[in-house]
């Protein structure tokens, strides 16, 4: 499955992306969503603060709490973090 | 947030109270100091007008607050250069405020300002980012191949701990032309008190805001030219800023669409101000410093909702009552805001 990872915010505003093709079953999808999924939505904006997504190639999109990725979706992440570039808006 | 590192070292802080209470006295001041505005009470005298600062180091992994490396009164620093960079800003931005404005630190009420360095929000992710989270600094060591630490610039510090004293003055909400302006009034700050530390007169100064973090590009953003910091640049791409009304960008409140633009059209008040400071010569921070510190702290001209209409009819009208009817300096902010396109 294709999923992109959105970076947002941070002081210099920009918003990075980064894709991957990675093999998840159903079940496994499941559970790296309920880890990472921010469910709340934020009482109040903080300023440069960064903001993560992730998307599916449906166009489905939630907003990540990266500190919460399960170590065994780490590497997963970490490929998404080493191809993050800036998205003309 | 889960503490990885206490973990990985056994340090078990949910048994003990010390970072617990920190915080909750932090929360406590934070809650109470809106209150005291709205009740118009003024700061207390057992509120001491002191500096105090903590630095906390995260060791490049995600954690709330960090291990307590130094506190105010320890005359050892630390041998960081983070922790050395964070004290001193912090420092500078404490007594631009009081010296200048009798401003007790961020809230007017004495808080304690705390900086964690080093901080990440995942392990295989360096942070290039710095931010005020409402209570706290947090600073990342930056992307090693295209940026340096964002501890490095005196302005970024001084931009984010600004963003604490627009908190808890206009409120201005982050979105929109409000959210413009709470960017703004951090880059005017900013790019002042590293004027006012280095004692360099308008215009004599670059007016670039983060000059000495990214690698190969001149800043993030430049007040005398927006939109013209950097171009076509192989990470960063081109400086999105806008300088005038007529090319304000029309982005949604999305945290894609930069929430309509704040970073974007912060460009515009920014440059009203470069034109004012500039006009008016000398050193920006006592006349055009003073005047819109004057706006941003009044809260029956600026609010959560104004909009660069209200800022410049704010900041003309602190012009005229400290300076006079007809003055430079009531000229100056007025052409600022002409030559922008807002009024």
């Amino acid at each position: 499955m294709q999923v992109k990872l959105i970076k947002t915010g941070g002081v210099l505003g920009k918003t990075m992306s980064s894709s991957q093709e990675w093999e998840f079953s159903e079940k496994e999808w499941g559970e790296l969503i309920e880890a990472v999924e921010k469910k709340e939505k934020a009482s109040k904006r903080i300023p440069d603060a960064t903001n993560y997504a992730l998307q599916k190639e449906n166009g489905d999109e939630i907003r990540v709490d990266i500190s919460s990725v399960p170590p065994k979706y780490q590497s997963f992440f970490k490929k998404l973090f080493e191809g993050l570039k800036v998205e003309k808006r | 947030m889960k503490n990885k590192l206490d973990d990985a070292l056994g340090i078990d802080r949910e048994g003990t109270d010390a970072d617990k209470r920190i915080r909750t006295k932090r929360k406590m001041l934070s809650a109470i100091s809106p209150v005291r505005k709205r009740l118009k009470v003024t700061a207390v005298a057992t509120v001491p007008s002191k500096l105090h600062r903590e630095v906390y180091d995260a060791h490049e992994a995600p954690m709330e607050l960090g291990e307590l490396i130094w506190k105010e009164g320890q005359k050892k620093l630390p041998v960081s250069r983070d922790a050395r960079n964070v004290i001193e800003g912090a420092g500078h931005v404490w007594k631009f405020y009081k010296k200048l404005f009798n401003r007790n630190s961020i809230d007017n009420m004495g808080l304690a300002i705390i900086q964690t360095i080093k901080y990440r929000e995942n392990p295989d992710e360096p942070f290039f980012n710095a931010f005020w989270d409402g209570e706290q600094m947090f600073y990342g060591t930056g992307q090693k191949k295209f940026t340096k630490s964002f501890t490095s610039d005196l302005d970024i510090i001084a931009h984010e701990l600004t963003h604490g004293v627009v908190d808890y003055e206009a409120r201005l909400k982050y979105e929109f032309q409000p959210g413009a302006l709470n960017e703004s009034f951090a880059d005017v700050f900013g790019i002042l008190i590293k004027q006012w530390v280095n004692k360099t007169p308008a215009k004599k100064s670059d007016w670039l805001i983060g000059k000495n973090i990214l690698i190969g590009v001149n800043a993030l953003r430049s007040m005398k030219e927006p939109g013209k910091a950097y171009k076509n640049d192989p990470v960063f791409d081109d400086d999105e800023q806008v300088a005038h009304m007529k090319y304000y960008k029309k982005l949604p409140n999305t945290e894609n669409g930069d929430y309509g633009g704040v970073h974007i059209n912060s460009g515009i008040p920014n440059q009203a101000f470069y034109i004012a400071a500039t006009e008016l010569a000398g050193y920006a921070w006592e006349k055009a410093g003073v005047i819109w510190y004057a706006a941003l702290t009044d809260d029956k001209l600026l609010n959560k909702n104004s909009d660069f209409v209200d800022c410049a009819r704010a900041t003309m009208k602190k012009a005229v009552s400290l300076f006079g009817k007809g003055s430079i300096e009531s000229k100056a902010v007025e052409l600022g805001w002409k030559e922008t396109g807002v009024i």
